[in-house]
């Protein structure tokens, strides 16, 4: 543990810093589980990207969280800069559009929460190791470690106040470092701007009712888990707001982990002609195509005029049977 | 061989004569003879023509060594040369001993593959269907073996028979056909690993790995 925190690059403010935590109530996923329900905040942080090189890029970013009692509040989410570089680079530029068009997605699936109570307490553990300082507050760190060994293992530092995560870093059971957040501005409040999302979402109780919001196109499915440790977390649809493509999103969540099942209408077959077809088979052409590596898994097939996308993170290879379920309940509908 | 200019200028004057001289066969004329008398240089190279000249007429062989075993022993080499190179240091490492006995060059375990399950299953028959079609074919038999008031042909009534065998033989085949398409199997679907997501455009974006990596990889 000590090479976990050696490595992550903490900031941990110690020494001086350190001050014993004033803690109302412990720190639990119970407590977490409120606070995302019940919490307003405005936070600066920075959120490191890591290639698999190894190269790191640090984005300076403004998140604003206005609960409203649900699972999933809104947010905002604002690009401040590329740390190391001067506005107007190509580098500050392209990550500015980035975040103009996918802000949003960068808290809801790039960072630490408690998605789901009861999940998070069936698949994962809390086990505190001290007292932290971060953004000036004391903050208790953890590490919530996954009961099966395909998830990755997270270190979080969480506000003793309010326990909103100040700090997370996540790692694959390799330790090898995947994600960082670091929180450098904390306010317990928010004033949300009356603003379009970058990205329009719309939440949506059911998938019937996702479907019936999309005009209810042809060849859509209502996907299953078939994990037993995920549940459905949330049901979207989005516009991309560049070429206006609308796409169905659910999103199966374990209490941390996220794996996300997209379905885009009236797409063409681009996987004809690429993909080498099975040969002697009574289906030809049911292939799937899959992208891997340590930090995420994309799995791409199409059908009857939709694209399919079934994408996680990169330990958990039980997607690749998540994504032959989905493929068989597309051919089964169509 | 020197090729101080000195020496190639003493012997440029012998040089129209020696071409004269080795280039004929019978006596010399007499200006070239009396020159090849008088000049050491031109004297050696006559005579050493005269020497070689029958022996490049017949071909040189081997006198000691028959033929065949110097071809075998030029095909020994290249073998030996093989073996030490690259192809045959891989052909030692890769290429498998076949197995003494038949049986074992046949592992167990193809005989347990998925493979071989599918070519050692058959299709279900279910009985109940055969024993219908059995007692539909001996139920017309014995309609036929009865008396009747009135007794149609012979002939009319072999086609009879033959027309109801017909006919219970392609119903029986058709609900076997519908019962062996029941247990469904599913489609085989396999994986095709890419190195790398195709571009945004080519196929929808995916937004997972915007938010893992702020970019397509």
């Amino acid at each position: 543990m000590a090479l976990l925190l050696a490595g992550s690059g903490a900031f941990a403010q110690r020494g001086a810093g350190t001050l014993s935590a004033p803690q109302s109530t412990p720190v639990s996923f119970v407590t977490m589980a409120q606070a995302v329900e019940q919490q307003d905040y405005t936070v600066e942080q920075l959120r490191r990207f890591i290639d698999p090189q190894g190269q790191v890029t640090t984005v300076r970013e403004q998140v604003k969280v206005d609960a409203n009692g649900t699972e999933v509040p809104p947010c905002l989410v604002t690009f401040l800069g590329v740390e190391g570089e001067l506005p107007g680079s190509p580098l500050h530029t392209k990550w500015e559009q980035t975040y103009g068009r996918y802000g949003q997605l960068f808290h809801r699936h790039g960072s630490f929460g408690v998605r789901s109570l009861g999940k998070v307490q069936q698949n994962y553990g809390f086990y505190e190791i001290g007292t932290v300082v971060r953004a000036g507050r004391s903050a208790v760190r953890a590490v919530v470690f996954p009961v099966s060994t395909d998830k990755s293992i997270w270190i979080v530092d969480v506000d003793a106040a309010t326990k909103v995560p100040l700090y997370w870093a996540e790692f694959d059971l390799q330790f090898r470092l995947l994600a960082e957040v670091e929180v450098v501005v904390f306010v317990d409040s928010v004033v949300m701007p009356a603003m379009a999302s970058p990205v329009p979402t719309v939440q949506h109780a059911s998938f019937a009712a996702a479907d019936s919001w999309l005009g209810s196109p042809a060849g859509l499915i209502e996907p299953q888990a078939a994990l037993a440790d995920y549940a459905i977390g949330q049901i979207e649809t989005r516009q991309d707001p560049l070429s206006g493509q609308q796409r169905l999103v659910v999103t199966f969540t374990d209490g941390v982990d996220q794996f996300l099942v997209s379905q885009v209408p009236a797409t063409p077959d681009v996987f004809s002609g690429l993909l080498p077809k099975v040969r002697g088979g009574a289906a030809t052409g049911h292939t799937i195509a899959r992208f891997q590596d340590a930090s995420m898994r994309v799995l791409l097939f199409w059908e009857d005029g939709v694209s399919f996308q079934v994408a996680g993170r990169g330990s958990l290879t039980r997607l690749d049977e998540v994504a032959q379920h989905v493929y068989r309940q597309a051919l089964s509908t169509n | 061989m020197s090729s101080s200019p000195h020496r190639h200028s003493q012997h440029f004057a012998c040089r129209p004569m020696l071409r004269e001289a080795l280039a004929g066969d019978g006596p010399l004329p007499p200006d070239v003879q009396a020159h090849v008398d008088g000049c050491a240089f031109c004297a050696a190279r006559v005579q050493a023509r005269t020497r070689l000249l029958p022996l490049l007429r017949r071909r040189p062989e081997a006198a000691d060594v028959p033929p065949q075993q110097v071809l075998d022993g030029v095909y020994e080499r290249v073998v030996e040369r093989a073996e030490r190179g690259p192809v045959g240091r891989l052909l030692d490492e890769h290429l498998p001993v076949p197995a003494e006995r038949a049986a074992d060059a046949w592992p167990d375990a193809l005989l347990d593959s998925p493979v071989a399950m599918r070519v050692a299953g058959t299709l279900p028959t279910p009985p109940r269907e055969w024993a219908r079609v059995r007692e539909s074919i001996l139920g017309q038999l014995a309609d036929q073996a009865a008396p009747a008031t009135l007794e149609p042909v012979p002939a009319v009534r072999r086609a009879r028979v033959w027309i109801g065998l017909v006919g219970s033989a392609v119903a029986a085949t058709v609900v076997l056909a519908v019962l062996a398409r029941e247990p469904h199997e599913p489609p085989v679907i396999t994986f095709q690993d890419i190195a790398r997501l195709p571009v945004d455009g080519a196929i929808p974006a995916v937004d997972f790995a915007v938010v893992r990596y702020g970019a397509t990889r």
